[in-house]
């Protein structure tokens, strides 16, 4: 039996969102174990930004709940807010200050002592190879210095729990590798990471737990092994949610002389 | 293709009205109708005029310089109603870059500005010239102006986006517009200038100011005035002259604009990069900045930090404060003859807050997500802008005074213009601040032109902001000018301290009563102004 499991990192009950006629999130219930990493993998528009912007107090559910360690997050925003940490897909930053004053800004407006801060933001800047960069603005980072930057922000508090929505999106094989690194040293110190991907081969290598949804609704979750059964996750994927085959002579015309 | 650029833009305006909820679809009529009805008051003004000055040129002229002003510099420097279309939208579909540059022409011709110019100008024709025969042709004349100034406004705006693509360009445009912002505020006030000295004693001379006005008949967009002017007199000289010199106008306009749709399409941005090495320009609280280590001083620092780097910012201050000193240069410089100078102090507090305060959050674009996923309450985010402007406005207010009081040579009124200028400041916070949280639009960093889809929602509740300062602020004024009228500096400056604490109380009570406001429309700030990411 997992034990991590009566104590969840994250606790969704129910929750629920609407958009008009769409059912963007549906009735989700899961329990994330503290310690994990947890991948949530679906479709474009099954959902998972939804999820994962109501988890972090940016949307407000419909209906359900959602807790951070025991915290609801729409009950008691300010306590959730303080134990976690959040990376958005393409995160807009505060970009005419530095790396570095982007790093102290976070941790003063989380109240952080500034001796702490500045300890952390060093470690961080060296530990995500931005130390040179630390002092150029963020208007003209790149998008993996951006998305490193971001981490660093979201890491500052020590977070127990880290949200990222499509982290390696856009990232080169070299920052990849370090956010990597970074996410499972996370873990290592009894940290959780729940992120969401399109990119099934990271998240199979990464996660010791996945959930699948489509829709709006979890089709599946578990450990990884329980999810995959021996097989490829991109193929369990494909099957779960559906590839949509094309008929014989829909597209004939493609691929002929142009009109 | 004019038919699909038209269709395009028409569907754009349906599916935005579509997607709209019920207040922000009311919000969007009232800004056509208001269109609508600007143009039309506008249009019987300039006919009015027209009548008034027994048809003259310069007025035609005039008339048409400054709507071609307006239009080259509206849509640089105000966030606009319209859903403009980019000719970066289409630079991976098959058109040359004349064939975009029409297309886009026509398709700026569907919304509100082109309407109400129309408007104005039909209308104004019309009532000036009469709706005669000649009136078909006088409104071809004025649509063959409009379609020169959306040209030209439109090359400008696509120039500069090539352009403000580098940071350093972003500001050397930023001071620019600023400076051409200045232009009629100047060329105005050397008009009333050299009218008070050529003109009659004791008014302004009719003809003396037909005169001053007269060459700008001569400037491009001014020729079309010229156009309308000699169809009704049936001058077939001028007509043709005026008509080479608006076509040859429009077409070299054209020209450029798609030679500058190319640029925009074809060339890769060049982004010097900055790097700063010195301990004290790096920290987020440098030493000279006397800030709390709180989570509202680092959101009043960041605000300083802006205040130097961000273009918007930097314009929209240095803008005002150029403003002043050509207000003060010219007139105001009749308040520097009496004790009340320092009270320009409360002008400068009003200038300096009014020019962000209205829509805070939205100069932070789609960085608001920060605020609402950190622990920080959106209240201490409010009051540490509020901070870093008060430590910009409120200095200036002081020198403002101390400067006016010199040199008026009487330092009596220096302490209640001071106060005047703090109890200003206050006010117009606190009505900022609610303007800022009802009305809020989005900025983003990256672009200097505003936002391109502002809902007509934020702009009534802007004017419903600015409105309601300006009703708080009658009270100061009473608090301040009625003893000053009665007794003399001393009633005043008592006076003064009353319209502080006035002022600075208001402030501190809005605070409280809008701190649940803040957190109840924190998900739709969100929302709105997370829009351009």
């Amino acid at each position: 039996m997992d034990h991590s499991i009566e104590h969840p990192a994250v606790s969704y009950h129910g929750l629920t969102k609407r958009f008009a006629d769409t059912l963007a999130v549906d009735d989700v219930t899961i329990d994330i174990p503290l310690g994990s990493f947890f991948g949530i993998v679906g479709p474009n528009g099954a959902g998972k930004t939804t999820l994962l912007r109501m988890t972090t107090g940016l949307l407000r559910p419909d209906a359900g709940t959602v807790s951070i360690a025991g915290r609801d997050v729409w009950e008691d925003p300010a306590t959730a807010k303080t134990r976690f940490g959040v990376v958005p897909d393409n995160p807009s930053m505060f970009e005419r200050l530095t790396g570095r004053e982007l790093i102290e800004f976070n941790g003063m407006m989380r109240g952080m002592d500034p001796e702490v801060i500045a300890q952390r933001r060093e470690s961080l800047l060296r530990l995500l190879d931005l130390t040179e960069a630390g002092d150029t603005i963020v208007a003209d980072y790149s998008l993996g210095m951006t998305k490193k930057i971001a981490i660093a922000c979201a890491l500052l508090h020590n977070p127990s729990v880290l949200f990222l929505d499509e982290p390696f999106a856009g990232v080169d094989p070299v920052a990849r590798q370090t956010l990597e690194q970074i996410l499972r040293r996370h873990i290592g110190g009894g940290g959780t990471v729940v992120f969401s991907d399109h990119a099934m081969d990271v998240v199979e290598r990464l996660c010791d737990r996945i959930m699948v949804i489509d829709h709006g609704r979890v089709l599946a979750t578990g450990s990884t092994s329980e999810i995959t059964g021996g097989r490829r996750l991109q193929d369990v994927f494909v099957e779960m949610v559906g590839a949509q085959i094309t008929e014989e002579g829909d597209l004939e015309w493609l691929g002929s002389s142009p009109d | 293709m004019a038919r699909v650029f038209a269709r395009l833009k028409l569907r754009l305006i349906v599916n935005r009205l579509r997607r709209s909820t019920v207040i922000q679809a009311f919000g969007f009529l009232v800004s056509w109708l208001l269109a609508i009805a600007t143009g039309i008051g506008l249009g019987y003004g300039y006919g009015a005029a027209l009548l008034a000055a027994k048809n003259d040129l310069a007025i035609s002229g005039a008339v048409f310089t400054l709507t071609g002003l307006a239009w080259l510099l509206l849509p640089v420097v105000a966030a606009t109603l319209d859903d403009t279309i980019e000719a970066r939208q289409f630079e991976l579909l098959p058109f040359t870059s004349r064939e975009l540059a029409y297309g886009l022409t026509v398709a700026a011709f569907v919304g509100p500005g082109a309407l109400m110019t129309v408007l104005m100008l039909g209308i104004g024709i019309g009532v000036g010239y009469g709706f005669g025969g000649v009136w078909p042709a006088q409104l071809a004349a004025a649509s063959f102006g409009l379609a020169f100034m959306i040209v030209v406004s439109r090359w400008i705006t696509t120039l500069l986006t090539d352009l403000l693509r580098s940071r350093r360009t972003q500001e050397v445009a930023a001071l620019t517009i600023v400076g051409l912002l200045t232009l009629p505020g100047v060329a105005g006030s050397l008009l009333v200038a050299e009218t008070a000295e050529n003109g009659p004693p004791g008014g302004l001379d009719l003809e003396t100011i037909l005169a001053s006005i007269e060459p700008l008949a001569w400037t491009p967009p001014g020729v079309f005035g010229l156009l309308v002017d000699a169809l009704e007199r049936k001058a077939w000289g001028q007509l043709a002259i005026g008509t080479a010199y608006g076509a040859v106008g429009v077409i070299v306009a054209g020209l450029l604009f798609a030679r500058s749709v190319d640029r925009l399409q074809t060339r890769a941005a060049v982004n010097r990069r900055s790097r700063r090495r010195r301990g004290g320009i790096t920290a987020l609280y440098p030493k000279r900045y006397p800030l709390p280590r709180t989570p509202v001083g680092s959101v009043a620092a960041k605000e300083l930090k802006y205040l130097l780097r961000d273009s918007r910012v930097k314009a929209q201050l240095i803008g005002g404060l150029v403003a002043t000193v050509v207000l003060a240069a010219t007139g105001g410089a009749a308040l520097a003859d009496t004790p009340y100078a320092p009270f320009a102090a409360a002008f400068i507090g009003f200038l300096v807050t009014a020019s962000v305060i209205p829509n805070q959050f939205g100069f932070d674009g789609g960085s608001f997500w920060a605020y609402q996923s950190s622990s920080i309450r959106l209240i201490d985010v409010l009051a540490g802008k509020n901070l870093g402007w008060a430590a910009v406005s409120l200095p200036l207010v002081a020198v403002a005074a101390v400067a006016a009081a010199a040199l008026s040579g009487d330092a009596r009124y220096l302490l209640a213009g001071i106060l005047a200028g703090v109890s200003v400041t206050a006010v117009f916070t606190a009505g900022g601040n609610l303007t800022s949280i009802l009305g809020a639009y989005p900025l983003p960093e990256s672009n200097l032109f505003g936002s391109r889809n502002v809902s007509g929602t934020a702009l009534i509740f802007s004017f419903l902001g600015l409105g309601l300062s300006g009703l708080l602020i009658v009270p100061i004024v009473l608090l301040i000018g009625v003893p000053a009228w009665i007794s003399g500096p001393a009633l005043a400056t008592l006076g003064a301290v009353a319209a502080t604490i006035y002022g600075v109380g208001g402030y501190a009570l809005s605070m409280r009563w809008i701190r649940g406001l803040l957190e109840s429309r924190a998900l739709w700030l969100l929302d709105t102004i997370d829009k351009e990411r």
